[in-house]
Parts: C-alpha cells; sequence; structure tokens
C-alpha cells in the first residue's frame, strides 16, 4: 500500500476515487501510527478503532455502489473530547465526567458522519477546555511532538499533538480565547476561528457561551478550506448559529495576493516584552514577502491590545462560573487545580463589571470593523514565543503569550498558520484576521503565506518520520 | 489604570464573594487563587468608569416579528 501519512485530505480524496487506496486502508495505516507514536505523546483518550473501521466499511461500500459524500468521504479524522459523540464516552479531559457517555451527537459529529468521515476516537484538552496542562487529572496532558518536553499549548492539546505526530490529517479543536490557533501556532498546523456563528457549537461543553467557536486544526489551509466546507452553515438549534450563504472556500486558494490590502496591528505585538525576536523577525519576513508578491501590507492602529484582553477575561469567567457553579459548590476539589483556581474567581465579577465588558465588546468589534473598511484582513502574530517547556507553563490568562483573545471578543475570523522554526527547533507563526464572514480570504491568504514561507517544506518532526 | 485595593482588604473582599457564591476554596489554594482574583481585578479597573449612559452593551437584542401559524 502507498505511504499515506502526508497525503492531505484531497490527495486522498483522489487516491480513494482514483482506487489506489481504500478507506479502510486509510483507517488502518492511521490507526498503526496512533497504535505507534500515542504512547509517549497522549493524544488521545480514546481510540474508536471499530467505529473508525465501521465507518471506513461504509465509505467503500458506497463508493463502490456510485454514492460520494463529497471530500471527507473515507478521511480519517478526531474530536476534541468535549465534542459529544452518541454512545461513545465524552470526559471534558475531567473527572467530572470521566463515565459521561452523550446519547446524541453534536452538531460537528452529525455533519462529518453525513460527510462520509471516520472518526478514529476522541483527543486530549485541558480540562473544560480552560485548565492544563495539567498532571492531576483522570488523563495525562498531550506532549508537543516538536519536543516532548515542551507543551502544545490550550486547550485543544490532542487535536494539536495528533496532527503533528501525522497521526491524523485533521482534527476538531474549539477556541474560547485562542484554543486553536494557540496550540497550531505552537505545534506548527494551520488552526482556524471561524467567524462567531459559522459553526454550529451544538453538543460541545460550554466553556463561555459568547466567546466559543468551533474549528478545525489541520496540517494545511487546504485541509482547513475543505473541512469548513463541511461545517459551515445555519444551525437553528444554536441560538447563536448565522444564517449567511457559505461560500467555495477553496476557489481562492491559489490567487495569490496582488492587489490585496493588508492591516497590520504593530502595536500589538511590537510592544511586547514577552515578544521573542524570531517571532518579530518571522512575521517581518512574511509582510516583506507578501510587499514582494503585490499586496499593499500597512501597519493600522487598533485599541490597546491590553483592552481586548481584560474584555475577554472578563466576559470568560463569570460566564465560565455560571456553567460551573453547583459543581463548584459540591464537589470543587474533583476538578484538577488549574481548572478550579482559575473558574471560580469568575464568582467575583459583578453584574456591572460584566455590563462594562459587553460595552468594550461593542467598542473593540465596530474599532476592528471600521479598519477592515480599508483592508481585507489583518495580520499579527499568534503567540509572542515558542511553546515553552512543561516545567515552566505560562500563566495562560494573566499574562497570556497569545495573541488570540481580541478575535473571539470581535468574533472575526482567525486563522493560525506557520511561517518558520525557531533556533530551537519550535513553530513559530502569524495570524490572519479577516472580515465577518470572509473565511475565503483569509485562506486565500493563508494559502499565498504557507507557499511564500517555505512551510511547505518544513519536516515534520524527525521521531514521526 | 491598576486596582489599587489593599491586599488585606482584596483578602477580605474575595472572601466575602466566594462565601456569597457558596464556593469553599481550600486552604492550600488560597493564595492561587486570590492572585488570580488580584489579576482579574486589574483587568476589571481597565473597563471602569470608561462608558457614558449611551454606550450600550453588545448582548442589547432586537426583535423579529412572530408570524401566526
Amino acid at each position: 500500500m502507498m505511504d499515506t501519512q502526508d497525503l492531505s485530505i484531497a490527495a486522498m480524496g483522489q487516491a480513494l476515487r482514483a482506487g489506489a487506496v481504500t478507506a479502510q486502508q486509510l483507517a488502518r495505516a492511521a490507526l498503526a501510527r496512533i497504535a505507534a507514536r500515542d504512547p509517549g505523546l497522549q493524544a488521545f483518550l480514546l481510540v474508536t478503532e471499530a467505529r473508525a473501521l465501521a465507518d471506513a466499511r461504509r465509505a467503500d461500500d458506497e463508493l463502490q455502489a456510485g454514492r460520494d459524500r463529497g471530500p471527507m468521504h473515507g478521511i480519517p479524522y478526531a474530536l476534541k473530547d468535549i465534542y459529544d459523540t452518541a454512545g461513545i464516552r465524552t470526559t471534558c479531559h475531567s473527572k467530572l465526567r470521566v463515565d459521561h457517555v452523550p446519547q446524541s451527537d453534536s452538531a460537528v459529529a452529525t455533519k462529518l458522519t453525513e460527510a462520509g468521515g471516520v472518526l478514529l476516537g476522541k483527543l486530549a484538552t485541558h480540562e473544560f477546555a480552560i485548565g492544563g496542562p495539567s498532571f492531576d487529572l483522570p488523563f495525562p496532558p498531550a506532549r508537543n511532538p516538536w519536543n516532548p518536553e515542551h507543551i502544545t499549548g490550550g486547550s485543544s492539546s490532542g487535536s494539536a499533538t495528533a496532527i503533528a505526530a501525522r497521526m491524523v490529517r485533521m482534527a476538531m479543536g474549539s477556541d474560547t480565547g485562542g484554543s486553536i490557533r494557540g496550540p497550531a501556532a505552537w505545534c506548527g498546523l494551520v488552526g482556524i476561528k471561524p467567524t462567531y456563528g459559522r459553526i454550529s457549537r451544538r453538543g460541545v461543553f460550554p466553556l463561555s457561551w459568547t466567546l466559543d467557536h468551533c474549528g478545525p486544526l489541520s496540517r494545511s489551509v487546504e485541509d482547513s478550506a475543505i473541512t469548513l466546507q463541511v461545517l459551515a452553515g445555519r444551525d437553528p438549534e444554536d441560538p447563536a448559529s448565522a444564517d449567511v450563504p457559505v461560500p467555495d472556500y477553496c476557489a481562492g486558494l491559489t490567487l495569490g495576493v496582488g492587489g490585496l490590502r493588508i492591516g497590520v496591528p504593530r502595536a500589538f505585538f511590537a510592544t511586547e516584552s514577552a515578544a521573542i525576536p524570531e517571532v518579530i523577525a518571522g512575521i517581518d519576513r512574511i509582510i516583506a514577502l507578501l510587499r514582494e508578491a503585490g499586496a499593499t501590507v500597512e501597519d493600522v492602529a487598533l485599541p490597546d491590545y491590553a483592552l481586548f484582553a481584560a474584555a475577554g477575561r472578563v466576559i470568560m469567567m463569570p460566564e465560565a462560573f455560571a456553567i460551573h457553579q453547583a459543581d463548584l459548590q459540591r464537589r470543587l476539589l474533583d476538578y484538577g487545580e488549574i481548572s478550579a483556581n482559575r473558574i471560580v474567581v469568575g464568582a467575583a465579577v459583578t453584574a456591572a463589571d460584566y455590563i462594562n465588558a459587553l460595552r468594550a465588546r461593542r467598542e473593540l468589534t465596530d474599532a476592528v470593523n471600521a479598519v477592515l473598511r480599508g483592508y481585507d484582513a489583518l495580520l499579527t502574530v499568534s503567540a509572542l514565543n515558542t511553546a515553552p517547556r512543561f516545567d515552566a507553563p505560562p500563566d495562560t490568562l494573566s499574562a497570556s503569550p497569545m495573541q488570540t483573545i481580541p478575535f473571539n471578543v470581535t468574533g472575526h475570523p482567525a486563522m493560525s498558520v506557520p511561517v518558520g522554526l525557531a533556533p530551537n527547533g519550535l513553530p513559530i507563526s502569524v495570524q490572519i484576521v479577516g472580515r465577518p464572514f470572509d473565511e475565503a480570504m483569509v485562506f486565500r491568504i493563508g494559502s499565498a503565506i504557507e507557499h511564500l514561507s517555505g512551510w511547505d517544506e518544513v519536516k515534520l518532526p524527525a521521531f514521526a518520520a | 489604570m491598576a486596582d489599587t485595593t489593599p491586599p488585606e482588604a482584596l483578602a477580605a473582599e474575595f472572601d466575602c464573594l466566594m462565601a456569597r457564591a457558596g464556593i469553599t476554596v481550600p486552604e492550600s489554594r488560597r493564595t492561587a487563587v486570590l492572585t488570580a482574583y488580584a489579576d482579574l481585578r486589574n483587568k476589571i479597573a481597565l473597563l471602569h468608569g470608561r462608558y457614558g449612559a449611551a454606550a450600550e452593551p453588545s448582548n442589547v437584542f432586537r426583535l423579529s416579528p412572530v408570524e401566526s401559524k
């Protein structure tokens, strides 16, 4: 059988339809990689081997019978373990839900099944998508394949690990303050947080209702575009779901950036003492390459980053506390220490504090929209540094090295794209931010950066070869 | 603008808020939680006094007509 571990989603689809490989072969190869690589990396909380093989058998039978469900037909994927899966344990990586078996699928799981996808299993997360990396939970934290002594970032930790270690090409994450884009940045992957309301959140355990977004992590921009094509759209059972037409996300991937206008909110990262020189040099190199490729790239002014971060935190904490209050009252010690310590402070936010944060959200969203009237997209960094070691993890709430939460506050689509390796061998990335519901432009610019940066030529961690 | 509440007052306020919320923070975790609370207070202070009465929050909503069946 051909080596399938580096095939893109599109290439796997072509091979399936050409008869060069079967969905069952793709699934068995992925399961073998998981068996070989996961013990040292701990991406998977549960491998659903029987389900994967059943999904793959169905995909093969349908293709043979002439039924083609589209680009995800027969493609292996995995889900962060906060996505409900009917009959399959969904733990939120927590002792509180370690035996929880949902009766129905999340909207995303339903769509991926209907699209012919092959579910490999459920992935590690920071507990309830907020507390980690932790060693006081029922499962160990996922490790960074680029260097297992380093963290992945969170909270979609297992999703990033599984893809960077080439176990799977695409996995779903969730992003409340950067939980897709952060792990993508620190693990050398593409991670998109679509516009708020673009993908249904139904059946995904909430952290903060008005900041939560679902989205994929993947090896390439094209993989992410194909996945969003399957998942985007109105869900009347998600109160935040948007009723906005879904364009062809792959149509613009090869158009390049000639004639585009891109704004850079340089003050976001240039004045941050935590920014390492390689990250600044990385985005400046990308800006130069974009200009050479015909884009106009200019510095732009947005409100202070601190205001975005404050609004995000003051919105997130009371919403999270409201979700967890009853459990925290009864069984606080069943939470991991990091989760509990972070969530309980939400009790201290007054109604006026919360409303002030919502006033800030309106102001900040208007400010970003005003800048985007003059630019096709914004470009900033995803993280100020490379992935820290497990023995020196950052406090991702009070002094986060991520530059991601502004666009959870405003709801704009934002995607992290890797652009190179720092001298320590760990990935650095940039972040593209689009107009609301203009993920197609984010993918177009991201695809150009992927190629201009030479990321295509970067070899993934040697141990995974 | 940073929050300037003295540490003792901050701790007393925090204890009161936890009691009101029905939360018992173990003594072993108190220092870490108080640190998180102090940081959150600084974030809150950034947003305090910034807006006049005309500045409406983002969750102000509008209704659509309901059609009869």
